[in-house]
């Protein structure tokens, strides 16, 4: 019976071991990869008691190490993939672009040396020269035109192509290329700042799975390692063009909770955590070595106005009505704890093409009332509200506060919680709400990404349909030269004319360090945290 | 009881084949991820190109048929979250995973198993009651809040442990305790009733009328009897403690299966979703079929059967 008994076992273990080798092709190199990744684990564990032995030697050998805190991975560390701004913020600090933006969003030279605007469609980049890659070969015009030529391959499928793909380079020499544009497009520059130069030479030789694990750039950090889930590391590169950045080391890890973020900072585990929440401000702040920073990023929470339907808000009156009876300073301040900024144009401050002369909705009930009286809803009326209110901090309680304002014009607002795919869905049915919220923002937003996605007809984020909007837009994105200015005033003074979308506030990136390791850092406006520009306590 | 086994294992797999089917449909009706394979700033003409291109649009059979196929060789397809195939970014996890089931598993059975035989024995004195009030408190902690505040008290006051990640051996302890502490209370309370009930049987009157020591009727007798009744939710704690807890490995920063399920559903990162809850629902039916067959072992009545 016993003998039976093991005999089935041994059955049983053959044939699973069978099964699993049933998925050949695959099977080899994934056991590889898992036996790879416990080894990495194994010596990451080691490495582990190593760094802690490091972090207590650092006085003596001067080796600075800073570590901060993500609140999720990075998806890919190729740039052509780097969509999501986590990413994007990663291979900033491991790739240079011709021309990138500060932390204060303006526009600065990377490695191009210069540039002109040739004609609406062309820009001459003059390259530094000597740039090296962190394998030691140098950066050129061919492997500019490589990278843009692979995001335009149309066989490949890229996550950055359909936002970069009108672009392409013809060098001229080593030094010297032309950027063209297959239409004038006045957002080049700013979207130069996601074309991460990436080197022909090893793209080539490696392959892009290859690349993406093990990435090299030419910007200020050499990569060193990647731990999914869990950290990366990056090595200064003495050989950056912009010199050897003062912090040796530079630690990403990935802490997802909010608590156990603020925990680490605490503990000194990191120096440096972003996405910190309103609530935890006050703890934070009570901290002697803790600084909290914050500041207005790229981001706009707003309503969009379905004017597909029958509902109220068709009528333009109705619309102006709901744009003045919302209290946006007392939103900011009731419900944001002043965190934000409150906007009442889609237009930031920020953005080029700005314009402070374009009047804005203030609160005034009682205006809003005569709107609605004089648009035939002396009484209000009932309307529903929608929105993906967990994807944004403190959202829901912002969408509670405007339905209580709404109600004090005599509109009653239903709130209605749905996920963003379902909104997606319904954007591209024109069956959203009359009012949805939802926040745009980025590393390359401007006057003509915004308005386009959240206004232009048969965008994403749209529910209004106009041409003669269209015309401004197509105005305003295809003017490079000349005249810019009108065509953004024109289209900031329509929106205000049109009420097509009730633009609430600016949202904060709110980030906090510790002051016994960083002596400056500057929250960056464009939503990316990075080491790359801290300067360390000596 | 060979025939039992093979019936089983046949069954098992019918188990995972029916998973299959219900977990492709459930994500089919939630939608496609052609939107998330494409920047937030594409437009509908391109999704529908991209949807057509890679066969969203196919009848639904076909679609399923590709996909049984595919990972019957082995191929479970790209996450477009990570550009990468599926299979890599879940194997990446797989030992994180582990690592802490194992861990967690040994606190459960370490915590559990003597405090639930202890219980039994001293029944009604003050050491159960304290035992029996612990055991409730660790079934009504929330693990978020349980970690979290271990996290304070041995992190950051009295830094004898690392607040999170799986950078070394001590960053285990936190995140293993909180998710052992859940399932020993539970393995707590059922070993203990089981074995008052046990050793109220005649059986055990008769060994202790036998003159045997009180040590070898608890543990031969009554706990060797009782054990069956708490394989299964040994069982059932190993399956689950293996499918990644999405929790504790959240709120550690542990880099494990559980928290890359979430981060996929958030963004439909279907290739990930499909493979991790097929490869849970296989480690369930396994360690099923292992719970039955150690039943063979450790009760001669089920062998006979």
């Amino acid at each position: 019976m016993r003998k039976r008994f093991t005999a089935t076992i041994l059955a049983v273990t053959l044939a699973a071991a069978g099964l699993v080798g049933c998925g050949t092709p695959q099977s080899s190199e994934s056991t590889t990869a898992a036996a790879t990744t416990a080894a990495a684990a194994a010596e990451a564990a080691e490495g582990g008691s190593e760094s802690e032995a490091a972090a207590e030697t650092e006085a003596s050998d001067g080796e600075i190490t800073i570590t901060y805190a993500q609140t999720s991975d990075v998806t890919s560390l190729d740039p052509r993939n780097a969509t999501s701004t986590i990413s994007a913020a990663m291979i900033s600090q491991v790739f240079s672009t011709l021309i990138r933006t500060d932390a204060d969003y303006n526009l600065v030279l990377d490695a191009a040396e210069s540039y002109e605007v040739i004609d609406d469609t062309t820009y001459k980049f003059t390259l530094r020269k000597g740039i090296k890659f962190h394998d030691g070969e140098e950066l050129t015009s061919e492997d500019v035109k490589y990278t843009l030529d692979t995001i335009r391959d149309e066989n490949a499928t890229y996550s950055l192509k359909s936002d970069f793909s009108f672009m392409y380079c013809e060098p001229i020499d080593d030094y010297n290329l032309y950027i063209k544009t297959d239409e004038p497009n006045s957002s080049t520059l700013l979207r130069l700042n996601y074309i991460k130069i990436i080197p022909k030479h090893y793209v080539e030789e490696v392959g892009d799975e290859e690349f993406n694990l093990h990435p090299i750039g030419s910007g200020p950090y050499k990569f060193v390692s990647w731990d999914t889930d869990e950290a990366i590391t990056l090595e200064a590169f003495d050989d950056y063009f912009g010199g050897r950045p003062p912090v040796d080391r530079l630690v990403c890890k990935v802490i997802p909770e909010a608590s156990a973020r603020i925990a680490a900072l605490e503990a000194g585990e990191v120096d440096l955590i972003g996405a910190v929440t309103t609530g935890q401000m006050e703890r934070l702040q009570s901290l002697d070595n803790i600084e909290v920073v914050s500041r207005p990023s790229t981001r706009t929470a707003y309503f969009t106005m379905n004017t597909f339907g029958d509902s109220p808000v068709t009528d333009v009156r109705v619309r102006k009505a709901i744009n003045m009876a919302i209290d946006r300073e007392t939103i900011v301040q009731g419900v944001l704890d002043g965190y934000a900024q409150a906007v009442s144009s889609l237009a930031l401050p920020i953005f080029e093409g700005f314009d402070d002369s374009i009047p804005t909705y203030e609160y005034d009930p009682e205006g809003a009332k005569a709107l609605l009286a004089e648009a035939g809803y002396p009484d209000g009326f009932d309307i529903e509200m929608e929105g993906s209110f967990s994807g944004l901090s403190n959202a829901s309680d912002v969408a509670q506060a405007v339905a209580a304002q709404l109600a004090e014009v005599g509109i009653n607002v239903t709130i209605v919680e749905k996920d963003s795919d379902t909104l997606r869905d319904e954007y591209q049915a024109h069956t959203t709400s009359p009012l949805t919220f939802f926040s745009f923002g980025g590393p390359y937003n401007d006057i003509n990404l915004i308005t386009k996605c959240v206004l232009g007809t048969g965008e994403r984020y749209s529910a209004w349909s106009d041409q003669e909007f269209e015309d401004l837009l197509h105005t305003m994105q295809s003017t490079v030269s000349g005249d810019k200015q009108a065509g953004y005033t024109a289209m900031q003074q329509y929106i205000y004319d049109n009420a097509p979308v009730v633009p609430l506030y600016q949202t904060y990136s709110i980030c906090a360090y510790n002051k016994d390791k960083i002596a400056e850092w500057n929250v960056r406006t464009d939503e990316m945290l990075m080491g790359f520009d801290v300067v360390p306590v000596k | 009881m060979t025939k039992y086994l093979v019936k089983r294992l046949f069954q098992s797999l019918i188990a995972v084949l029916g998973i299959t089917i219900v977990v492709f449909l459930v994500l089919n009706i939630a939608g496609d991820p052609v939107t998330l394979m494409l920047p937030e700033t594409a437009s509908f003409e391109e999704i529908e190109a991209l949807r057509e291109k890679l066969g969203y649009n196919d009848p639904i059979l076909i679609q399923y048929w590709r996909f049984l196929s595919n990972a019957l060789h082995g191929d479970f397809g790209m996450s477009y979250n990570y550009n990468r195939p599926a299979w890599d970014v879940v194997a990446e996890r797989i030992p994180a995973t582990v690592t802490l089931a194992l861990a967690s598993m040994g606190v459960v059975l370490a915590i559990g198993i003597p405090a639930g035989i202890i219980s039994a024995v001293k029944r009604n004195s003050v050491l159960d009651a304290v035992i029996r009030s612990l055991a409730l408190l660790g079934q009504c902690v929330p693990a978020f809040w349980m970690g979290i505040m271990m996290m304070l008290l041995f992190a950051v006051k009295l830094k004898v442990l690392p607040t999170s990640g799986f950078a070394s051996w001590s960053a285990l302890v936190m995140p293993a305790c909180t998710l052992g502490v859940f399932s020993a209370a539970t393995i707590t309370r059922m070993l203990r009733s089981s074995m008052i009930e046990i050793m109220s049987k005649e059986y055990i009157d008769v060994a202790k009328a036998k003159g045997l020591y009180g040590y070898v009727v608890v543990m031969k007798h009554a706990f060797k009897n009782a054990l069956s009744s708490v394989l299964t939710i040994i069982g059932l704690q190993v399956s689950s403690l293996l499918g990644g807890s999405v929790i504790t490995e959240t709120v550690f920063a542990w880099p494990g299966i559980g928290r890359l399920l979430v981060q996929s559903i958030n963004n439909s990162d279907f290739m990930v979703v499909e493979l991790i809850v097929m490869l849970m629902a296989v480690v369930f039916v396994a360690v099923n079929f292992i719970v039955d067959v150690l039943y063979c072992v450790i009760n001669p009545r089920v062998r006979l059967q």
